[in-house]
């Protein structure tokens, strides 16, 4: 019963955040508008901003929202470590490094090669994920906190390799690259939509499968192995539906960090461990956290635009340093 | 013979740095004997025990289980294997906080597809035999230690296994809930024929057993028999076979 309270609230705020997302930006809409629009009344520059401009935007922060929460959930469940979070392990850096890629050897503008730019960071922050898993596996047996130390490693590494393209970066590059660093939304059309949100949903739905297999690896994996589980198996299978959810994630909104961490930990704080429910609830809390973010950067400098990353980073900067000191003190 | 392991070798590390943990092991264990093995701390026993349960690889020799060599099984074959014919229990009580004890005790049967009416027989019979019935309903965080232990011993004994493998399943408990579990294991050991296969550092615990194994510098040094003795007796034999061994119940 308590649990069905807390899911209608946060569904509750989703909605409210949403709608305020549709009304409001630069040309903000009224009710009039929303009425016109229902009864296929509304004027076309009601129309564009409402179905080619706010609706494909707020499509495409729901859902990576999730996607990244949903990242997060899972490498915290196989690292068993709470702290774990798709932009610490280099996904973000691999992205970025696909980005720059793009910029150095392409030319031309970014709506010449609309699918290229995404492409490159997804393949990116993907290969960097598995280099990283492979690594990991040196000295026999794969170790969950190895691999996120290697992966924290090679993010710096790779962040490195980012810098020194940079040096030879024009102006126009160089503010690209800031675009995509800064977790500025830029797959805000419907194509990015089409690209990004259905493998999304289907990926989603391969984890939703796994559910029970994610809620036994709390156990020893000596434990899981004698119950017949393949352990490193399933490890393998959900580190790269992780690494291709938020590969997705951050290749239609740029480097945004911190979601992951901090989607599973709300959840975990508000319904404990149950993995059913922290699957539905990361979901959530993911896409509450992603387009509140979105819709504080377009509101409070208005009508300047703050980028969503740097949103999510200044509230999940904190927050994942006030973590890390209850963690000492216990 | 239930299980015959011959030559047990096993190694870790790469070609630069390698040690030898286990340097050449037999052993042979009959259908119903409950087996403890004992040895100083580092001495090899959780090896020895997870490559004779298969949860890791040898590095040579062979390990047969019913005449069946599972060093030479595939990894899939081997999991079914582990999955229908063995259980386990380790020090770390490993229940999920997220299930009740009896959800917990059921988790290897829920595994595969069984009758509803069959799983909840076999719960009746491990739940009754580790007098945790009552606690069916209950979340692991609202027991005692020594009760998840029974659960988790519970869990191990469901599905009716050809071998238990224990790892210090009294490691973390204080003596009265350790002989509390032990009693059970020994009466499931002579009720349903189950062998067990059990490490310890412990004499007492050890003296539940029928017969234990002394494991130094990754060899068998000696094997003592309980026979006819009482276990008292057996417990004081143990104990000088420790004091001439070294490294008396010292353990990490
Ligand atoms: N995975 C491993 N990698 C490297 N060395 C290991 C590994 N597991 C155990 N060892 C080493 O093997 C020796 C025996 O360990 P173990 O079997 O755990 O002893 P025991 O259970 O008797 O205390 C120890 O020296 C330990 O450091
Ligand atoms: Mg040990």
């Amino acid at each position: 019963m308590r649990n069905q309270f807390k899911f209608i609230i946060i569904i509750a705020l989703l909605v409210a955040i949403l709608v305020t997302h549709l009304f409001t930006g630069t040309f903000s809409l009224t009710w009039t508008d929303l009425l016109n629009i229902l009864t296929n009344q509304a004027s076309a520059d009601v129309r564009l901003v409402l179905f080619e401009f706010r609706m494909p935007r707020i499509l495409v922060v729901l859902v990576c929202g999730a996607a990244l929460a949903l990242s997060g959930l899972i490498l915290q469940v196989i690292s068993k470590n709470p702290l774990a979070d798709p932009g610490i392990i280099g996904v973000n850096a691999g992205s970025g490094f696909g980005v720059v890629l793009f910029i150095t050897f392409i030319s031309g503008s970014m709506s010449q090669h609309l699918y290229a730019l995404p492409l490159m960071s997804f393949v990116g922050g993907l290969l960097t994920v598995l280099i990283i898993f492979f690594l990991s596996f040196i000295g026999g047996a794969f170790k969950s906190n190895i691999f996120i130390l290697i992966g924290i490693a090679t993010a710096m590494g790779v962040t490195g390799f980012v810098y020194v393209f940079t040096s030879v970066f024009d102006e126009t590059q160089m503010e690209m690259l800031n675009r995509y660093f800064a977790g500025n939304i830029w797959g805000d059309t419907w194509p990015f939509v089409y690209i990004s949100v259905p493998y999304i949903l289907i990926i989603s739905l391969f984890v939703f499968f796994r559910i029970r297999e994610m809620g036994m690896l709390n156990l020893d994996d000596e434990m899981l192995t004698g119950f017949g589980m393949n352990v490193n198996k399933e490890k393998i299978i959900l580190i790269v539906l992780s690494a291709m959810l938020s590969s997705l994630a951050v290749s239609v909104c740029g480097a945004i960090s911190f979601i992951g961490l901090i989607a599973p930990h709300i959840s975990r704080m508000l319904f404990g461990q149950n993995m059913k429910i922290l699957f539905f609830s990361s979901l959530l809390i993911g896409s509450v956290l992603l387009t509140a973010a979105d819709l504080l950067g377009k509101l409070i400098l208005a009508p300047a635009i703050i980028p969503t990353g740097i949103v999510v980073a200044l509230i999940g900067g904190p927050y994942f340093l006030w973590l890390l000191m209850r963690a000492r003190q216990i | 013979m239930i299980l015959e392991a011959k030559g047990i070798k096993k190694s870790y590390g790469n070609r630069f740095n390698r040690t030898e943990v286990l340097k050449g092991i037999d052993l042979d264990i009959e259908k119903g004997e409950f087996v403890s093995i004992m040895g100083a701390s580092g001495s090899g026993k959780t090896t020895l025990l997870n490559v004779l349960s298969s949860i890791d690889r040898v590095s040579s020799g062979h390990i047969f289980i019913e005449g069946e060599d599972i060093t030479a099984m595939k990894d899939k074959k081997l999991a079914n294997f582990r999955k229908n014919d063995l259980g386990f229990i380790f020090q770390q009580y490993n229940l999920l906080d997220t299930l009740t004890v009896k959800e917990n005790i059921l988790l290897p049967l829920s595994i595969r597809n069984m009758k509803k009416g069959e799983v909840e027989r076999q719960f009746e019979t491990v739940a009754n035999e580790l007098g945790i019935h009552e606690l069916g309903g209950k979340y692991p965080n609202e027991i005692s230690g020594g009760q998840q232990q029974r659960t988790s011993a519970a869990r191990a004994f469901v599905h009716q296994p050809k071998i238990i493998f224990a790892d210090e399943p009294t490691g973390a408990l204080d003596s009265k809930s350790a002989s509390g579990l032990l009693n059970k294991l020994k009466q499931m050991n002579i009720n349903s024929r189950s062998t067990i296969v059990m490490v310890t550092h412990d004499a007492t615990a050890a003296s539940y057993s029928s017969r234990v194994i002394f494991l130094k510098d990754g060899l068998v040094y000696s094997t003592l028999r309980k026979g006819e003795r009482r276990q008292e007796e057996f417990y004081k034999e143990i104990m000088s076979t420790q004091s001439v061994l070294g490294g008396v119940g010292v353990e990490s």
